[in-house]
């Protein structure tokens, strides 16, 4: 049983990493590109909603002094790289004022793309389950 | 500003999102982690909207937008 349940989770991982390849390699602003990304966010949200939410730790929950300062730190790290993205966005030229995929264009290879697109899906599992 | 001081900025963000996240695992989640404060974002309705909203623009911007040959 155990080795029919690995081999499912190798399975579902080799499927995950395959898909990953070929929509990180799509061209930019093509229906493929487009299709692969938003198939793949439908996909993870409905399979991720179905499977239910994971509960809080319960040390999460506490709502000390601490807790709730490293939230608004939380909230000033997420306004500031959200404001930073926005002001690279606004001003030119692009290589002087990288965005995010600027920036994972200057590093891009083949060989990163796929894994970027991996650990998108997984952050995308991880907010969904919450 | 120049480029490398707009890379010193990006590499600044991400630094402190990792110090912070290393920091409350370390304090045993005494200050959140980013999964702890995204479940605070994702309680409320619209919260939950935004943050994976957010996240799907995140992966059109690049993986759509962003060119494959680096």
């Amino acid at each position: 049983m155990r080795s029919v349940r690995a081999a499912w989770v190798v399975a579902a991982a080799a499927g995950v990493l395959a898909y990953a390849w070929w929509a990180s390699v799509r061209p930019p602003f093509s229906l493929s590109a487009h299709l692969a990304v938003f198939a793949a966010a439908g996909a993870l949200l409905v399979v991720g909603t179905r499977a239910g939410r994971v509960p809080p730790a319960s040390a999460c929950d506490r709502e000390h002094g601490r807790f709730v300062a490293g939230l608004l730190l939380w909230a000033v790290l997420a306004a500031s790289v959200v404001g930073f993205e926005l002001f690279n966005w606004l001003q030119h030229p692009r290589d002087e004022h990288p965005t995010m995929s600027a920036l994972v264009n200057s590093v891009d290879t083949r060989a990163v793309r796929p894994v970027l697109f991996v650990g998108w899906l997984a952050l995308g599992w991880h907010l969904v389950r919450r | 500003m120049t480029r490398t001081a707009a890379v010193a900025l990006w590499l600044m963000l991400a630094g402190a999102v990792f110090a912070l996240h290393l920091a409350a695992l370390v304090t045993g989640h005494r200050v959140p982690t980013l999964g702890d404060a995204a479940g605070y974002a994702l309680r409320p309705r619209a919260g939950r909207l935004l943050v994976l909203a957010g996240w799907v623009w995140l992966g059109w911007h690049v993986f759509v937008r962003s060119h494959p040959g680096g």
